[in-house]
C-alpha cells in the first residue's frame, strides 16, 4: 500500500525531479567548460540565493499569509552569523566551516525568527508586519554599533567557498523542504491558519504554534541564504540588508504569486536578472516596483503564474487543454 | 536640569509622534488597515511646505497649504489605492500599502532629489528661555499645546459629532453601519482626510524642530508613532496621545543618557518597548481584549 | 453520566447578561435543539462550549471533566467539534483536505517525521486519505474530493463542514443553523445528513435552528431560550405547547415558523 502512494507522489514530481537534475548538469557542464564568463556565473549565483530567499518569504506570506517586512533582517543574521563563525575558525577544513557556519546562520535566524514571533503571534492582527518592519531597522543598527561585526565599515575577508554546487544544493533542499512540510498534515495545518484561523483552531490545529514554527523555519532559510551570500561577496556591509532588499524579496514572492512555488523560483530569476540587465533604469526600478505592487493587488492578486505548480498533472492537463482546443477549431 | 530639559524635548517630540499616531490609529480603527504610507504622507507634507515657503509664503500660510495638499492627497491614496481592495484579504490591502508608501518615498525622490533639504529655520523667529545653562525654545511649548489642544478636540469631535459617530459605527461594523444609512465611502474619507491634516501639521513641527527634509523623513517617525498607537491602545484617540508622549519621553531621555556614539540604539529601546507591550498587555494602554466575532 | 453537562454558565459582556445560569445536559446519542428568538445567546453558548469564550460563571464538563481553561484548539481532543452560521471553510484548499484538517488533531508523526519522509508519515497519510475518502463518500461527496472548496455548491460547503466536524471524531457535534439559506429540499437532505451523523458515527448533535420543520423533524428534546436564559427544556411536543415560550415567540416575533436567521 505504502508503495502505491510512494508510486504516485514519486509520478507527481517526477518532472521536476527530472529538471532539477538536468538543470544541475547543465549549468554545471557550462560552468566547467568555461562557457559562462565571471559575470554569468556570478548571476546565477545570485539568482539561486534570491530564489531560495523567495522561496523563504513565500513560507511566510504565501502558505501562513502573514507579512513580514524584515526578510532581509534575517539574511543579516545568517550572513554575519557564517561569516564571523568561518572567519575565527581557520583551523576547520574550509568546507566544514562553512558548512557548519551555515548551520550556526541558520539556527541564529530561527532564534530571532521565535523570538520576534512569539509576541507578534500571540494576537490577532497584523502585528508582525510592524514588528518585523521595526526589526530590519533595528537590525542595521545593531550591525553598524556592535564591536564584532565590523560596523559600518562592514565585514571583510570572508572566504569566498559558494560555487554553484553550494548555492544549487542548498537550493534543492529549500524547495524539497518545502515541498515535504506543506504536503503533510503540517503543512495543511499551516495552509488553514492562513484561511481561516478561527475554523481552524476550532478544528484542532494550535494557531499560534504553526504560526510560529512556519515563521522560524522562514527566517532559518533567508538564514541560509544570508550564510550563502556572505561566502559570495567575501564582504559584507549593513546597509545590504537594508529595508529595500526587503521589498525586494517580498516584490519577487508577489510577482510570483504568494503561495506558488513555482512562481517563486520564475519571479526571482525574473526580477533577479531584469534589473542587472537594465542598469539604465535603476533610478526607477523601486518606483516600478513599488506601482506593480499596488496594480498587482488590485488587478491580479494571485501574482503573474497564478496559483499553478509545474508539476507533472498540470503539463498533462494544459496538453490535454490545448489538444482539446486544437481539436475544435479543426 | 538636564533631566528637565531632555523631559520637554521628549514631550515635544511625543507630541509630534501623537499626531502621527492619530492618523494611524483612527484608519485602523475604520478599517483595521495598518496604513503604512502615512509616515511618507508625513514627508510629502513636508516637501509642500517647504515649498510654499521656497515661493515666499508666510509659514503659516504655508503651513495651510501643506495641510489642504495633503488632505487631497490622503483622500485620493484611498479612494485609488486602498478603497478597490476593502473587500480582499487584509494581507492585499497591506501590501498595497507599502507600494504606497514605496511609491511616495520615490515619487519625492524623483522630484525633489534624495538629498537633504534645508527647511527655513522657524525657531530662531520664536522667543527662548533660560534655565541655567540650557535653552528651552518656545516651539517646544507651542507643539506640546497644540498637540494636546487638537487631540482633545479631536476627541470630541469623534464622540459627539455626526461625522464622528458615523466613524464609530464604521469601525464597529461597516456592514450594518451602511445599513443603517451612513455613507461609508465619506466617513473613511473623512478619517482619511483628518488623519492626513494632522500628519500635515506633524510634519510642520517636526521640520520645525528638526529643519532638514529628505525623503525617508517619514519612515522612522510612521514606525515609531504606530507604535506609539499601539502602546496606547489602537483605534483608541487619548491612547494614541499617551502612547506619543510615552514614547517621545523614553527617547529622549535614552538619547539624552547614553553615550552618543551609542544614540542610534535608541530606536532598539522603542521596539523593545513595542515586544514587551505586546507580551504583557497585547492590547495597550487604554485598549479592551477583543477577539474576532465568530 | 450526561455526556455534556452544562452548570450555571454565564457571560457578561460589559453588563450584558449575554448568557445568564444557563444549565443543561446532554446524553450520548442525543439530537438536541437550541432555539429561542435572535440574540437570545444561542451562538454565544456555542462559543461557550468551544471555549472561544471564557464563561464569567458557571463550568462545562464532557464526559465528567471540566473544561475551564483549555485552549480552544483542545476542544477537539475532548470530543467537542462545530460548525458555523457563516460558513467557515479552507477555501482554497481541497474538499479532501479540509476533512484531512478534521484528523489533524490525532496526527502523531512530526515535523522531521513528514520532511524526511519517514515511514509514520506515509501509514497515518495513508489512512487520512482513506479515511477522508470513506467520509466524503459516507456524505456522497465522494466525486468533489479534488475540487477546491471554494467551488463547491451552497448546501455542499455546508455538509463539507460537517465532514470535517465528524473527521476529528467527535462525541458531541455543535452545528450553528445548520439550514441557514436553504431551501425546503436541501433542509430535507440536511435531516438526513444528521441523523446519519448519528447513527453511523455515535455522535451527539446540539444544534441551533431556526426552521421549525427540521427542529420539530429531527430533535428529540428542545431547549429554548430567551434573553439568555433557559426558558423550557424537553420533548418538542412538550415545548410547543409550553405556555411560556408561546408567549415568549408571540411577544417577540409571531409565529416561530416565520423566524428567519
Amino acid at each position: 500500500m505504502d508503495k502505491a502512494i510512494r508510486k504516485n507522489i514519486l509520478k507527481k514530481y517526477s518532472l521536476n525531479i527530472v529538471l532539477l537534475l538536468l538543470g544541475f548538469i547543465l549549468i554545471q557542464s557550462l560552468i566547467v567548460t568555461g562557457v559562462l564568463n565571471s559575470y554569468a556565473k556570478q548571476m546565477i549565483i545570485l539568482v539561486f540565493i534570491n530564489m531560495i530567499l523567495t522561496l523563504s518569504l513565500n513560507m511566510a506570506t504565501g502558505f501562513l499569509g502573514e507579512l513580514c517586512l524584515g526578510h532581509a533582517g534575517f539574511m543579516a543574521i545568517g550572513a554575519y552569523t557564517a561569516a564571523i563563525f568561518t572567519k575565527n575558525m581557520p583551523m576547520l577544513p574550509p568546507g566544514l566551516a562553512f558548512f557548519i557556519g551555515i548551520l550556526l546562520g541558520m539556527i541564529m535566524s530561527g532564534v530571532f525568527g521565535f523570538l520576534i514571533g512569539v509576541p507578534a503571534f500571540r494576537l490577532e492582527g497584523d502585528y508582525l508586519a510592524i514588528i518585523t518592519l521595526a526589526f530590519g531597522q533595528i537590525i542595521s543598527i545593531f550591525i553598524r554599533s556592535l564591536p564584532f561585526t565590523g560596523g559600518a565599515l562592514g565585514l571583510s575577508g570572508i572566504k569566498r567557498m559558494t560555487n554553484f554546487p553550494w548555492v544549487y544544493g542548498a537550493f534543492v533542499f529549500t524547495l524539497v523542504f518545502i515541498i515535504c512540510l506543506m504536503f503533510s498534515g503540517h503543512g495543511r495545518a499551516i495552509l488553514s491558519v492562513r484561511e481561516d484561523s478561527i475554523a481552524a483552531s476550532s478544528s484542532g490545529v494550535n494557531v499560534v504554534k504553526y504560526k510560529v514554527i512556519t515563521f522560524v523555519f522562514s527566517a532559518m532559510l533567508a538564514g541560509l541564504a544570508g550564510a550563502l551570500y556572505a561566502h559570495f561577496q567575501g564582504n559584507l556591509v549593513p546597509t545590504k540588508f537594508d529595508y529595500n532588499y526587503s521589498i525586494d524579496i517580498m516584490v519577487m514572492v508577489v510577482f510570483g504569486g504568494m503561495g506558488s512555488m513555482t512562481g517563486s523560483i520564475l519571479a526571482a530569476i525574473i526580477l533577479t536578472l531584469v534589473p542587472a540587465l537594465l542598469q539604465g533604469l535603476a533610478q526607477y526600478r523601486m518606483l516600478l516596483y513599488a506601482l506593480m505592487l499596488i496594480l498587482m493587488m488590485i488587478f491580479r492578486p494571485d501574482g503573474v503564474f497564478g496559483r499553478k505548480e509545474l508539476t507533472y498533472d498540470w503539463i498533462r492537463q494544459t496538453y490535454r487543454k490545448i489538444r482539446g482546443r486544437w481539436k475544435e477549431d479543426a | 536640569m538636564y533631566f528637565v530639559v531632555q523631559l520637554l524635548n521628549g514631550l515635544q517630540l511625543g507630541a509630534i509622534y501623537a499626531l502621527i499616531a492619530l492618523g494611524y490609529t483612527m484608519v485602523y480603527g475604520v478599517i483595521k488597515l495598518i496604513n503604512f504610507a502615512h509616515g511618507d504622507l508625513m514627508m510629502m507634507a513636508a516637501y509642500f511646505a517647504l515649498i510654499a515657503m521656497a515661493k515666499g509664503a508666510h509659514p503659516l500660510l504655508a503651513l495651510a497649504i501643506s495641510i489642504i495638499m495633503t488632505t487631497v492627497l490622503g483622500v485620493l491614496i484611498e479612494r485609488i489605492a486602498y478603497k478597490p481592495l476593502r473587500k480582499s484579504s487584509r494581507l492585499s490591502a497591506l501590501i498595497t500599502a507599502i507600494g504606497v508608501s514605496l511609491l511616495l518615498q520615490n515619487v519625492a525622490m524623483l522630484i525633489w532629489g534624495s538629498g537633504a533639504k534645508t527647511y527655513p529655520n522657524l525657531q530662531a523667529s520664536l522667543p527662548s528661555f533660560n534655565i541655567g545653562h540650557n535653552t528651552i525654545s518656545s516651539l517646544s511649548i507651542i507643539t506640546v499645546v497644540l498637540a494636546v489642544l487638537v487631540m482633545i478636540g479631536l476627541y470630541f469631535f469623534v464622540e459627539k459629532s455626526k461625522v464622528g459617530t458615523a466613524m464609530r459605527a464604521v469601525s464597529e461594523d461597516m456592514e450594518a453601519a451602511e445599513l443603517m444609512g451612513i455613507n461609508v465611502n465619506h466617513t473613511i474619507s473623512a478619517t482619511f482626510a483628518i488623519g492626513s491634516a494632522l500628519a500635515a501639521l506633524a510634519a510642520f513641527l517636526l521640520c520645525a524642530a528638526y529643519p532638514q527634509v529628505t525623503p525617508y523623513i517619514g519612515a522612522m517617525p510612521g514606525i515609531k508613532a504606530f507604535i506609539a498607537a499601539v502602546i496606547g491602545g489602537i483605534g483608541i484617540v487619548p491612547g494614541a496621545m499617551v502612547g506619543g508622549f510615552i514614547l517621545g519621553i523614553i527617547e529622549a531621555l535614552t538619547k539624552g543618557f547614553i553615550p552618543s556614539q551609542y544614540s542610534a540604539l535608541s530606536d532598539a529601546v522603542v521596539f523593545a518597548i513595542l515586544i514587551v507591550v505586546l507580551l504583557i498587555k497585547p492590547s495597550g494602554i487604554f485598549g479592551k481584549v477583543q477577539g474576532e466575532k465568530v | 453520566m450526561a455526556l455534556l453537562e452544562v452548570k450555571n454558565l454565564s457571560i457578561f459582556f460589559q453588563g450584558l447578561k449575554a448568557v445568564h445560569d444557563v444549565s443543561f445536559e446532554i446524553a450520548e446519542g442525543e439530537i438536541v435543539g437550541m432555539i429561542g428568538p435572535n440574540g437570545a445567546g444561542k451562538t454565544t453558548i456555542f462559543n461557550l462550549l468551544t471555549n472561544v469564550y471564557e464563561p464569567t460563571e458557571g463550568e462545562i464538563f464532557v464526559e465528567g471533566k471540566s473544561t475551564l481553561g483549555q485552549p480552544a484548539y483542545k476542544m477537539v481532543d475532548m470530543g467537542l467539534a462545530r460548525t458555523f452560521q457563516n460558513i467557515r471553510l479552507f477555501k482554497d484548499m481541497s474538499v479532501i483536505d479540509n476533512v484531512k484538517v478534521g484528523f489533524h488533531h490525532k496526527g502523531r508523526y512530526s515535523i522531521a517525521e513528514a520532511v524526511f519522509r519517514l515511514p509514520p508519515y506515509w501509514r497515518e497519510e495513508q489512512l487520512y486519505e482513506e479515511r477522508a475518502e470513506e467520509i466524503l463518500d459516507i456524505f456522497g461527496m465522494g466525486d468533489m474530493a479534488n475540487l477546491p472548496a471554494r467551488n463547491l455548491p451552497y448546501g455542499a460547503q455546508r455538509k463539507l463542514e460537517i465532514c470535517r466536524a465528524i473527521a476529528s471524531g467527535p462525541k458531541l457535534l455543535l452545528l450553528d443553523e445548520p439550514a441557514c439559506g436553504m431551501n425546503a429540499s436541501e433542509t430535507q437532505e440536511l435531516m438526513d445528513t444528521i441523523r446519519l451523523v448519528k447513527d453511523r458515527f455515535h455522535t451527539s448533535v446540539l444544534l441551533i435552528e431556526h426552521d421549525m420543520n427540521l427542529v420539530m423533524g429531527i430533535c428529540e428534546r428542545l431547549i429554548v431560550l430567551n434573553y439568555g436564559q433557559v426558558l423550557a427544556q424537553g420533548d418538542p411536543e412538550e415545548v410547543r405547547n409550553n405556555p411560556e415560550v408561546i408567549r415568549a415567540y408571540l411577544g417577540s416575533e409571531g409565529d416561530p415558523n416565520a423566524l428567519g436567521c
